[in-house]
């Protein structure tokens, strides 16, 4: 991608994510995320130039979110914008975080996803993306076990296997991250035991609901020059969208996380993904689609990702570390979820992951968000600059 | 205004469909702004909050500052009195509003926009009556039954 200039990270900010967040409201759970990146950050409010401030449409029955957050992300008087991608709404906002510095308009941008689950039903949401004519009444959002038979049926037992240990090594990185929402003691035999949604998909498979809030600090090369946290650099970031319509059966027709993932490779020059980039913190929303997922984005035709799995080569201390946070199967405050990825992602680049941080220098870092009818943004983030 | 029964207009040519979108929501006041609720129900009384940088006494109450981003633990008693600053007369009952809201009030009446007396921002609710003019002072009726909420308040009256 051709940049008018660089643009860095300055700073992260997460809430707990948690199932319960009774004791603040929504105004208050935004804020204690940007409480939370200007101390990571060092900057002062007056300092930031622009806020991009997102989540789900009509989750919280909230008609402009971004109106109510002004007292809680201190936007008075500054540039705002409101993003609202469904799924991928997290990985939009960083998306357009970067554009707006790289541009040139702004020098710090702010940019903050957030989700109370607690306090809407999201069904309201979610159904409301289906055309009134032909399918509204029968959309549900993403509990499929369509990918789950499609795997099945081509690898055998093998693969049900690697979906429930999958979903164990989520849960425990999750208990190595204190803001993660699930940190379940969970083993194998737990997932495979636990109610069938819809065959194979399995209620420990899927994400949860949890309220939280993660936002970032963007800054431009000269500005990130006078901040004094260490850097992480914006290398590439693509988005890839498919169809209106839903067709979970024919997902070859346009790969987006193969084909998003082509296009970064082949602009950054990765030929091996799995020894140049460092991390992936991937969009997981249930262990199945993460199991099916991690061979589209390593381009493993064969299944090769199945026997990794059961491995332990996308452990935190494995071959390819795979969300040392604990991934979106335990943490979904789903208009922060995305944009967690990438603060995830750049905490392993800064080596400031604490108790969940993978084990060695990491110089990429790959993040990934996933929504509507199979939508892809992925960011590559870099520990030095880029070569444009 | 919106007619379901109007869709579609040309049943012959043109389709369409009617429906109801249903946004059932929950909504937490959070601790600190609870206690301003609960000051109405148990106390009757009237809970702003106090920015601690720039002293700005938001009513409604809110736990951060617009201005300055401050949190705000603050909470003050304003009031029960008030000056109406801005208002218009109501002289429509909506039958929608009517029939599913609770505590509706029967037309004429008057909105306004009232400044609690300590406060410094201005706060919307129901004054009993249309002869009302700017800079009339106004105090609360209270309701006997009340259950930690604005409605508390039934209406404001000419003091």
């Amino acid at each position: 991608m051709k940049k008018t200039r660089n643009v860095a990270i300055a700073g992260v900010g997460q809430t707990k994510h948690r199932g319960h967040r009774e004791d603040v409201n929504l105004a208050e759970l935004v804020s204690e995320a940007v409480e939370e990146v200007l101390a990571d950050s060092m900057v002062d409010l007056s300092d930031i130039d622009a806020i991009v401030h997102g989540n789900m449409e009509l989750f919280e029955g909230v008609h402009q979110p971004d109106m109510w957050h002004v007292i809680a992300d201190g936007g008075y008087g500054k540039a705002g914008y409101r993003i609202t991608t469904g799924g991928t709404t997290g990985t939009t906002l960083v998306s357009a975080a970067d554009h707006l510095v790289a541009s040139g308009m702004h020098d710090l941008v702010l940019a903050i996803g957030f989700e109370k689950q607690e306090e809407g039903m999201t069904t309201t949401g979610i159904t409301n993306m289906s055309c009134p004519l032909w399918d509204r009444e029968v959309q549900t959002g993403a509990i499929t076990g369509t990918t789950g038979v499609i795997m099945m049926n081509k690898f055998g037992q093998k693969a049900e296997e690697a979906a429930a240990e999958l979903r164990v090594l989520m849960a425990t990185n999750a208990r190595k991250n204190f803001k993660a929402h699930l940190r379940l003691d969970i083993t194998r035999k737990d997932v495979l035991d636990s109610r069938v949604l819809a065959w194979p998909l399995r209620l420990l498979h899927m994400c949860p609901e949890s309220n939280g809030a993660c936002a970032m600090l963007f800054a431009s090369e000269e500005m990130a020059k006078k901040l004094p946290q260490k850097k992480v650099w914006m290398h590439d970031h693509v988005t890839i969208h498919r169809q209106e319509f839903f067709d979970f059966a024919h997902l070859e027709d346009l790969n987006t996380h193969g084909e998003a993932a082509r296009i970064i490779y082949t602009r950054n020059g990765i030929v091996n993904p799995i020894k140049q980039i460092g991390v992936f913190e991937m969009y997981d929303p249930s262990s199945w689609w993460a199991l099916d997922w991690l061979g589209k984005f390593l381009f493993m035709e064969n299944g090769e990702q199945i026997d990794m799995v059961l491995n332990g080569d996308f452990a935190i201390d494995g071959k390819f570390p795979v969300n040392p946070s604990g991934g979106v199967v335990s943490t979904n405050p789903i208009g922060a979820t995305a944009i967690i990825r990438v603060a995830e992602a750049a905490l392993q680049i800064r080596g400031d992951a604490d108790d969940h941080q993978v084990p060695r220098d990491i110089n990429l870092a790959l993040a990934s968000g996933f929504g509507g009818t199979f939508w892809t943004v992925l960011h590559l983030l870099g520990k030095d600059k880029p070569n444009h | 205004m919106f007619i379901p029964e109007k869709l579609p207009v040309d049943k012959k040519y043109c389709g369409g469909k009617r429906g109801l979108m249903s946004i059932p929501y929950r909504y937490y006041a959070g601790l600190f702004l609870s206690k301003a609720l609960i000051a109405l129900r148990d106390e009757k009384k009237i809970l702003a909050s106090r920015c601690p940088r720039c002293g700005k006494v938001f009513m409604p109450p809110r736990s951060r500052c617009e201005r300055d981003f401050a949190k705000i633990t603050e909470l003050i008693s304003v009031g029960p009195g008030g000056v109406v600053e801005e208002f218009t007369v109501v002289n429509y009952d909506e039958p929608y509003f009517m029939e599913k809201c609770e505590k509706m009030m029967k037309a004429p009446f008057t909105m306004a926009l009232i400044k609690l007396d300590g406060a410094d921002t201005k706060f919307l609710h129901r004054v009993k009556g249309t002869d009302i003019k700017h800079g009339d002072r106004v105090a609360p009726k209270w309701a006997d039954e009340r259950s930690a909420a604005i409605t508390d308040i039934e209406w404001f009256e000419k003091a």
